[in-house]
């Protein structure tokens, strides 16, 4: 039934996936909407784990129980990723990134 | 003697202990430094007996102290000492000298404001000399060396309030630096061939035949340019007649007696280097004769007594020098213990007359010293006569010696300028006594001259007490024990002394004295007509042969021009564009990278992205 | 072209425009709901490749407790002011650039890249059962760290968001 989806085509969507997630990190100010495009892009990493593991590997369980471990640590990532946008947004009344160049020359 | 080195380290504790307290002791503390050289002149007397005891030839017998002074992987440098006839000699003679000057000091220097410093410096001098006399190391000769030169500076730059002395000082140190920089060169060379600076290792593996012969002429050149330097050999000499600028008793010990003879005891001490190179010998030889009559000549026309005395020194130096260049340690030794007794002495009488006339030494001021002061003057003669090389004194037996080394050697043309430079020697020291002591005082202070006192004039006795018996050591009339002593169980290099030679340098002797008594005393021909006769010589030889004035040249136009170069490289090059450049350069480049570190989040990830996209390109097309 | 390709497609296409919905929405809590729609089809798209398990833990997680937190997230640092672009005019024809180069060079390694190499594909339903037994037989380890790692960060996130309190 999926033999008419090539594995190429699965793994061309986790590529946009990831490359638009990527220009979501690059270019949003907000660390919240940064942590949402971090998010898009572990997905797509996911949906890369799942497809190989169904087409190639001769386990297909390998694959998925790595994406049951990717979710585990994005699912942590994101819970201390917001408990520290709190805190900046505590200390600074914003969450902005450009706002956080301490560090600048 | 295994506790020779005790002679250097009291006078190096009577240094420190006079240098710290000084000030607070009694008379400046003279008490210190005196007790610390006569303790070391008795412990050199007790080697002296224990050496010939033992019969230990020149160069032989173990030194009885090493010390590990340095140690740097294969290289260790030993604080060794070699205890020979040699050394020992010098031992003796810079002990009794040095006591005996400073007994002179005592009374010279009273009431000086930094007496304690006087004594303090001539300690460490003291010390310093011995260490140089005693070392069987190379490197502690050339610190010895390099400290005995730093002791004159300071003694010459004494009263550095005259500027006349401070600009003494300089000289004698810039000068003497000189040939001190080819004495660490030849050193150096001789290590780079021997791998040692073991004087003994160094002749053993020369006896061996282990060095090679352009090596040795090499070494011993550089080493005699050293020798040169403090012994003021032509052209290096023009230091000793300003460093006349310090006190006298300072002249008398250092730059009449001990440290200029360094450079003779330096080529005596690596004579088997020396007399392996036949151009050394003949650099030795040559050097030697040309300074003992230049020295000479310049001595008739000065009027600085203890100028007069300095070129005197200049020229027994050569003379010392031409005997180690024709071949005679003896002789040169012998000349050279001699010299230090009757030139400390005419320094000191010299300086008694300064002290009696309040600082007059110009001959044509004095004349007529011989009534007020007896002592001054006879002594002075004593000295003269000895230096003049008349039969009989100190001074005869080893000039004849020194001239027949000459004639043995067949070197004519040096042992005809050895006689003519005895009868010059005669003929300037005459003019000397019969200016300043014979004939009618020409100035107040010569007429109101004070005698000298007794602390003064004991040295003077007892100097000319060996001025007279010294030589007779080296007297064939009682078999030469002192040829014997320096040379136990070699007795190749000893001369008989002929008839002929003894008759020559008397009669150029008495012949000097006579010239000087016509001249100066009976007054046909008057000097003034001579001086006249003379013309353009005598301008040459009052302006010391033009020498200052060329060196002055030099350092003018050429060591200030080369200087002036090195400044401006030094300011553009080095330090505008290697120091301040590099600085520079990196300032530049931390402001234009710091553009980078913009500590906005988003930059920094673009740029990691970026980094990933050219690796990953790289990968795809490393892999295509 | 069958029914699991269409919504194969059909889930993808509605992924890729959420999730430039995500990146580029202006109101920041538009971005948030369409990356929870973007969850969905993913976990969709995981449905289709036969990863039932996953598509299920998908939904759970993602689309429901990361989404909740987000917008939770969100709504506790609401400042009020209105999403603006980098304050470095320069950064999104940066990230854009990077971002399209990404995507092509991967894209391209996707696309040129022989996956198979003569692997038939499976392609078969793995049941849940298996999978677990796997997990907890093969990967106990692993599974234990991951607890581990969850339980830190969940006492880091404690830690951090805490208000600091003057003298305790």
């Amino acid at each position: 039934m999926i033999e008419a989806i090539p594995l190429d085509h699965v793994v061309l969507v986790a590529t946009t996936l990831f490359g638009i997630g990527l220009y979501g990190v690059l270019s949003r100010r907000n660390a919240v909407a940064i942590l949402m495009a971090i998010e898009l892009m572990l997905n797509a990493v996911n949906i890369n784990f799942i497809a190989f593991s169904m087409y190639v590997s001769p386990d297909p369980t390998v694959g998925q129980i790595i994406a049951v471990f990717v979710i585990t640590v994005a699912a942590a990532e994101v819970a201390l990723g917001l408990a520290i946008v709190l805190q900046i947004f505590r200390n600074k009344s914003n969450i902005n990134v450009d706002d956080l160049d301490l560090l600048r020359w | 003697m295994s506790i020779a080195w005790l002679v250097p380290l009291l006078s190096v504790a009577a240094f420190v202990l006079l240098a710290f307290a000084g000030r607070r002791l009694p008379g400046g503390g003279a008490i210190v430094s005196l007790v610390a050289v006569a303790a070391g002149f008795g412990l050199a007397v007790y080697g002296f007996f224990d050496l010939r005891a033992a019969d230990v030839a020149v160069n032989e017998g173990p030194g009885p102290f090493a010390v590990d002074f340095v140690s740097a992987g294969d290289l260790s440098v030993h604080l060794s000492m070699v205890i020979d006839s040699l050394s020992i000699t010098m031992l003796v003679v810079v002990t009794f000298l040095s006591f005996i000057i400073q007994l002179y000091s005592v009374g010279y220097m009273r009431g000086d404001p930094r007496i304690h410093w006087f004594f303090a410096v001539v300690a460490l001098f003291t010390a310093a000399m011995l260490g140089l006399v005693l070392a069987n190391n190379l490197i502690i000769l050339y610190v010895s060396w390099e400290l005995v030169g730093l002791c004159s500076y300071l003694l010459i730059g004494y009263w550095w309030e005259r500027p006349l002395a401070r600009e003494a000082a300089k000289k004698a140190f810039v000068t003497t630096r000189i040939g001190d920089v080819g004495l660490l060169i030849g050193i150096l060379v001789l290590f780079k061939a021997t791998g040692s600076f073991e004087i003994d290792q160094i002749f053993e593996l020369l006896t061996a035949g282990e060095i090679p012969a352009g090596t040795i002429t090499l070494a011993a050149v550089l080493m005699f340019l050293g020798a040169m330097g403090k012994s003021g050999q032509f052209p290096l000499h023009v230091w000793l007649p300003d460093a006349m600028e310090g006190p006298t008793p300072v002249s008398a010990l250092i730059h009449a007696a001990t440290m200029v003879t360094a450079g003779v005891y330096l080529v005596a001490r690596m004579f088997p280097l020396f007399a392996a190179s036949e151009a050394a010998m003949l650099v030795v030889l040559t050097i030697g004769t040309i300074t003992a009559i230049f020295a000479a000549v310049l001595a008739l026309v000065e009027t600085d007594m203890k100028r007069v005395l300095a070129y005197s020194t200049i020229s027994q130096l050569g003379y010392m020098m031409f005997a180690l260049g024709a071949g005679s340690v003896t002789a040169a030794m012998l000349h050279l213990a001699g010299h230090a007794f009757f030139k400390a002495l005419l320094f000191l009488g010299a300086g008694a007359v300064m002290h009696g006339t309040h600082g007059i030494v110009d001959i044509d001021k004095l004349g007529g010293l011989r009534n007020k002061m007896p002592v001054t003057t006879w002594t002075f003669v004593i000295g003269a006569l000895s230096l003049a090389g008349f039969p009989l004194l100190s001074g005869f037996w080893s000039k004849d010696m020194i001239l027949s080394t000459a004639s043995d050697g067949g070197h004519w043309v040096t042992f005809v300028i050895g006689v003519v430079t005895a009868a010059l020697t005669a003929f300037y020291m005459f003019r000397v006594i019969f200016r300043a002591f014979f004939g009618k005082a020409r100035s107040d202070e010569a007429r109101n001259v004070h005698r000298a006192e007794p602390i003064v004039a004991i040295p003077l006795v007892v100097l000319a007490f060996f001025a007279i018996v010294f030589g007779w050591l080296g007297s064939p009339l009682i078999g030469a024990p002192f040829g014997d002593f320096v040379f136990a169980g070699h007795h190749a290099a000893e001369h008989g002394e002929s008839i002929w030679v003894v008759v020559i340098s008397s009669a150029a002797a008495i012949l000097g004295i006579l010239a000087a008594y016509s001249v100066y005393q009976a007054g046909k021909p008057r000097a003034a007509a001579i001086r006249a006769a003379a013309g353009g010589l005598h301008t040459f030889l009052a302006r010391r042969g033009y020498m200052d004035v060329g060196y002055q040249w030099l350092i003018d136009n050429v060591s200030l021009g080369l200087a002036r170069f090195v400044a401006v490289f030094d300011r553009k090059v080095v330090n505008d564009a290697g120091v301040d450049g590099t600085g520079l350069a990196v300032r530049l480049s931390g402001k234009g990278l710091r553009r980078g570190v913009t500590g906005l989040l988003y930059n920094y990830a673009a740029l990691m992205v970026v980094g990933v996209v050219i690796l990953a390109v790289a990968a795809l097309l490393g892999s295509a | 072209m069958n029914f699991a390709a269409v919504l194969f497609y059909a889930f993808s296409a509605i992924a890729i425009v959420a999730a430039l919905g995500t990146v580029l929405a202006r109101n920041i809590v538009y971005a948030a709901l369409s990356l929870v729609g973007t969850m969905v089809m993913i976990a969709g798209i995981f449905f289709i490749l036969h990863a039932d398990f996953l598509a299920l833990v998908q939904l759970l997680i993602y689309a429901g407790a990361v989404g909740v937190l987000l917008i939770f997230g969100l709504m506790l640092t609401n400042t009020g002011q209105p999403a603006t672009g980098p304050k470095d005019r320069w950064q999104r024809p940066i990230a854009f650039v990077a971002a399209m180069a990404f995507i092509l060079v991967a894209g391209y390694a996707a696309v040129s890249t022989d996956w198979m190499q003569g692997v038939v594909p499976q392609l078969e339903r793995v049941p849940p059962a298996v999978l677990a037994s796997s997990l907890f037989r093969n990967w106990a380890l692993p599974f234990e760290i991951a607890s581990l790692v969850l339980l830190v960060a969940m006492i880091g996130a404690i830690v951090i968001s805490r208000r600091e309190t003057s003298n305790d």
